[in-house]
């Protein structure tokens, strides 16, 4: 098991090295800069000195190692270190047996370069928490609706209760947020002032973000679970479970749901990574103060580090999600081991 | 009877205690408002930095100018000093008004506090924090992104604003910028050339009194609302960073005011990051007190008898037009872009593609602009839509260049957007119903746009002035041949030139707009360079109960503004 981890540990520092030459690469090749986005073309000076500024008249092998260098190594400080927009670091631990002041700094992913005021750490630390909540907020409603719901459908095989909720789950896969948002905002908000349309941080603003994001995956986990569920109940284990004499209730709880979770679980590993990360979408609607327009706003302003530093977050989330999910399946199927 | 007395009792009681109530525990008066935010973080509020529409608004609040721009007449007014400049028209000297405090908002007393220097005493904004200002927009290493606006203008600027910092005497530069603090209160600044407009250019944020004793402390942070050193109507006092945020303002109790600026007669003002349709939904929801009205809405909202009472629907700030690539065929003649422009039917744009009340554009500049020609008093003037002229002329151009219709390449550049999509279409259609030919549209992301566009046959555009003068649209927006490299277009024309320049310098209003309609007529019509299409208005909804100025350029002063009575 140790031996896995530290396997798939290796992996995802190549992983990471792939997507951060691969984004590094692409971006610098699209046209257009950070620095030109208004209709009047931008003086030559005036670019020029905004790119000196942050290094981007460099040689783009330069700006790739100094990107990488800036993330990779640690710094100590002394009293004389100012924090500025290129010189932020999202670990910062305060080492007082080496002097007053003195601190050891780490992971400097660089600065906005659309805002000018702040960092790609700062985004981290105060967006991602928000994109954090509304994830797990999601995630909790899709399970909660979504895998009972897919149970009861596949013991229930065939009856109203099974039409019915997979009506529901057909429902939810086809009508998007962007329809599903508005739609509960003004019945909701507007029309029974129940909830705030937008904000995020009190009960009254989470709820219709949360539901709104969570109903959709909710009615895929349903259809899964179901599936998966249906399968499993015809597999020869069950038929042994039954003629042992074990109670129906037994047979469903101990053997076959736990077994039917595997491809459930395969798709909330990534699923997890992606909410988690933040969806565009839903924070926009709803204005959630979150993480996900900045992958889109970002790539549009053609800021750099925060590009980067999105990516390289969503890969790390992406490859934590799957091997968290790789080591699900050795608890759920023991015939499943990492030795 | 005990009961009684003591019922009577606790009336009075109740009675004394919402009285001490209403005295003590005023409810503040708060304001939310969308408009002009759009959904993302504000850049910024740091003057030397900002150059958007949301980050400026902020800033008109936090640090006020010299001269303040009338939201309502869009003509310059004395803002935080009064002027005087000499006969030559050369030295502008500001008298600024004495003892405005710096002032920062103090989140663990819940006030706003003056800022105090070593000694205790009141640090106030004096003629060196406006000067250090100007310098510090200028400085090629604080790299502004709209450092090149105030460039031009103070002698001395150029040199030291261009001037590259590895290799230049950046303090003599620095010294020999036309700045001279001569008391705390007097400023004399020395202009490059005399002209009309100079004192416009005092009115933008760039020249805004910065406060050096924050700046040196805290770096790039120092306009975090714990950092911050502000002058203005209203104090910062929080910002909740990041797309879908918001920032709060907090009335500034030290602030003196003025005819142009007074003080704020609202507490606070929460400014809310959220995209037009959320501001519908937020305001109909009765928690938005001021939101925009998206373009898509105009009709739903004209249905509904209490969003028609709210809403207001006034000019823009910007015109949409068509460039035209006068170095790649058919654009290398005039007769071929004439022909196109005139086959353009704006009527039809603005009545059945954008239907927000847009107004259709027959010249460049917008009517609102100080000293811009307007279609009351130049009823003749501009390129008018003609389908018959336009056949004829683009037939003449075919039978003297001999080129076949069939043969030509044509494509059409927009930035993404179903609204740039939709009109784009419909002028496609235009095109091939008077002229027979058909167009190729392509559309890419913004910024690959403003990098490519100089490239295709012609690209959708539009000019948002920076400051409301007529110069702003003939000079800046790079169709005067100084700033030939910068204008996609790749026209010139040195008759334009020498009436924009005649007019920046010219003495009346009205010498300068019959320059800027002459100027026009040649861009638009004579060597129709570009085909403006429309004006662009500015729609939005307040709530009941609210006195509020409707702004023409862009930000609004909520200092003017008040809830109730």
């Amino acid at each position: 098991m140790a031996a896995f981890i530290i396997r798939r540990f290796i992996w995802m520092i190549v992983v990471l090295f792939f997507v951060s030459v691969i984004t590094f690469t692409l971006l610098r090749l699209v046209p257009g800069g950070p620095f030109n986005n208004t209709e009047r073309g931008v003086p030559e000076q005036v670019r020029r000195n905004m790119e000196i500024k942050y290094g981007l008249d460099r040689p783009f092998i330069e700006q790739y190692l100094r990107y990488v260098g800036d993330i990779l190594i640690p710094h100590i400080t002394d009293d004389t270190w100012r924090r500025s927009i290129t010189d932020d670091y999202l670990i910062n631990v305060e080492l007082p047996i080496l002097g007053e002041d003195v601190a050891f700094r780490w992971m400097n992913f660089g600065p906005s370069l659309r805002t000018r005021s702040r960092t790609v750490n700062m985004i981290f630390e105060e967006n991602l928490p928000v994109s954090f909540q509304l994830g797990l907020a999601a995630m909790a409603v899709a399970m909660s609706i979504g895998i009972p719901s897919g149970i009861i459908a596949a013991l229930r095989r065939n009856t109203v209760a099974d039409y019915a909720s997979m009506g529901v789950a057909i429902i939810g896969v086809s009508i998007p947020v962007i329809i599903m948002g508005p739609i509960l905002q003004y019945a909701f908000a507007v029309n029974w002032n129940i909830f705030l349309p937008t904000g995020w941080g009190t009960l009254q603003t989470m709820v219709l973000p949360s539901f709104a994001l969570g109903f959709a995956q909710s009615a895929l986990l349903a259809r899964l679970t179901r599936a998966s569920l249906l399968q499993v109940m015809n597999e020869d284990y069950i038929r042994t479970a039954r003629a042992k004499g074990l109670s129906e209730r037994m047979v469903i709880l101990a053997h076959a749901l736990k077994n039917s979770l595997i491809p459930v679980v395969t798709v909330l590993g990534p699923l997890f990574a992606a909410l988690l990360t933040g969806t565009f979408v839903t924070e926009t609607i709803f204005g959630v103060p979150g993480m996900g327009r900045y992958f889109v706003t970002s790539v549009t302003n053609r800021d750099y580090p925060v590009v980067m530093g999105t990516i390289l977050l969503y890969a790390f989330f992406l490859v934590l999600a799957n091997t968290i999910v790789d080591l699900m399946y050795a608890w759920l199927d023991p015939r499943i081991r990492y030795n | 009877m005990k009961t009684a007395r003591f019922a009577l009792l606790i009336l009075a009681l109740a009675l004394a205690l919402s009285v001490a109530g209403g005295i003590f525990a005023q409810e503040p008066v708060i304001l939310t408002t969308g408009r002009q935010m759009g959904s993302s973080d504000i850049p910024t509020v740091d003057p030397a930095l900002a150059e958007d529409v949301p980050s400026v608004q902020i800033i008109a609040e936090l640090f006020p100018e010299l001269v303040r721009i009338n939201e309502e007449s869009a003509l310059p007014e004395a803002g935080m000093a009064t002027h005087t400049v000499s006969d030559d028209g050369l030295v502008y000297t500001f008298s600024i008004t004495p003892e405005v405090p710096w002032v920062r908002y103090n989140a663990d007393a819940g006030a706003v506090e003056v800022i105090t220097d070593e000694s205790g005493n009141p640090r106030y904004v004096t003629a060196a924090d406006y000067a250090y200002g100007m310098l510090r927009t200028l400085d090629p290493n604080t790299a502004g992104p709209y450092q090149y606006v105030l460039l031009p203008w103070i002698a001395g600027g150029p040199e030291f604003g261009s001037a590259d910092p590895a290799t230049a005497d950046m303090e003599a530069l620095r010294a020999a910028v036309g700045l001279n603090v001569v008391d705390d209160y007097t400023l004399e600044i020395t202009v490059v050339q005399p002209s009309a407009v100079t004192q416009m250019i005092f009115g933008l944020w760039i020249t805004a009194a910065q406060p050096q004793f924050a700046i040196d402390e805290y770096t790039d942070f120092w306009i975090d609302p714990e950092n911050i050193a502000t002058y203005g109507p209203f104090a910062l006092k929080e910002w909740q960073r990041g797309d879908g945020g918001s920032l709060t303002l907090i009335k500034n109790p030290f602030f003196p005011g003025s005819n142009a600026i007074p003080a704020a007669q609202i507490d606070e003002v929460v400014f809310r990051f959220l995209d037009e349709e959320a501001q519908l939904t937020e305001f109909e929801a009765g928690t938005l007190d001021i939101a925009e009205a998206p373009d898509g809405a105009t009709e739903r909202i004209l249905a509904d008898a209490d969003l028609t009472a709210a809403y207001f629907s006034g000019p823009g700030t910007c015109t949409y037009y068509y460039g035209f690539n006068v170095e790649m065929p058919p654009f290398d003649d005039a007769r071929a872009r004439r022909a196109f422009s005139m086959a353009i039917d704006r009527e039809a744009i603005t009545t059945n593609v954008v239907t927000a009340g847009q107004q259709p554009a027959p010249f460049f500049a917008l009517p609102s602009l100080a000293a811009a020609p307007t279609g009351e008093a130049f009823p003749d003037l501009g390129i008018h839509s003609d389908a018959a002229a336009a056949q004829a002329l683009w037939q003449e151009y075919l039978t003297d260049t001999g080129v076949d219709p069939a043969s030509l390449q044509i494509t059409l550049l927009h930035n993404e957007s179903s609204l740039h999509s939709s009109i784009a279409q419909a002028v496609q259609q235009m095109w091939a119903d008077t002229l027979g030919v058909t167009i190729q549209i392509a559309t890419s992301d913004f910024a690959t746009y403003l990098d490519t566009r100089g490239d295709y046959n012609l690209y959708r555009a539009a000019w948002c002035f920076d400051y409301p003068d007529s110069h702003n649209y003939y000079y800046d927006a790079s169709f005067h041949s100084d700033l030939l490299a910068e204008n996609d277009t790749h026209w010139s024309n040195a008759e334009f030139d020498a009436l924009v320049d005649q007019a920046f310098v010219a003495g009346t209003v009205e010498e300068r707009t019959a320059l800027y309609a002459q100027a026009d007529n040649i861009l638009v019509n004579i060597d129709a360079a570009i085909a403006p299409v429309y004006f662009y208005v500015t729609n939005d909804l307040t709530a009941p109960g609210i006195t509020r100025t409707h702004s023409l350029i862009t930000r609004e002063y909520y200092e003017k503004w008040s809830v109730g009575q």
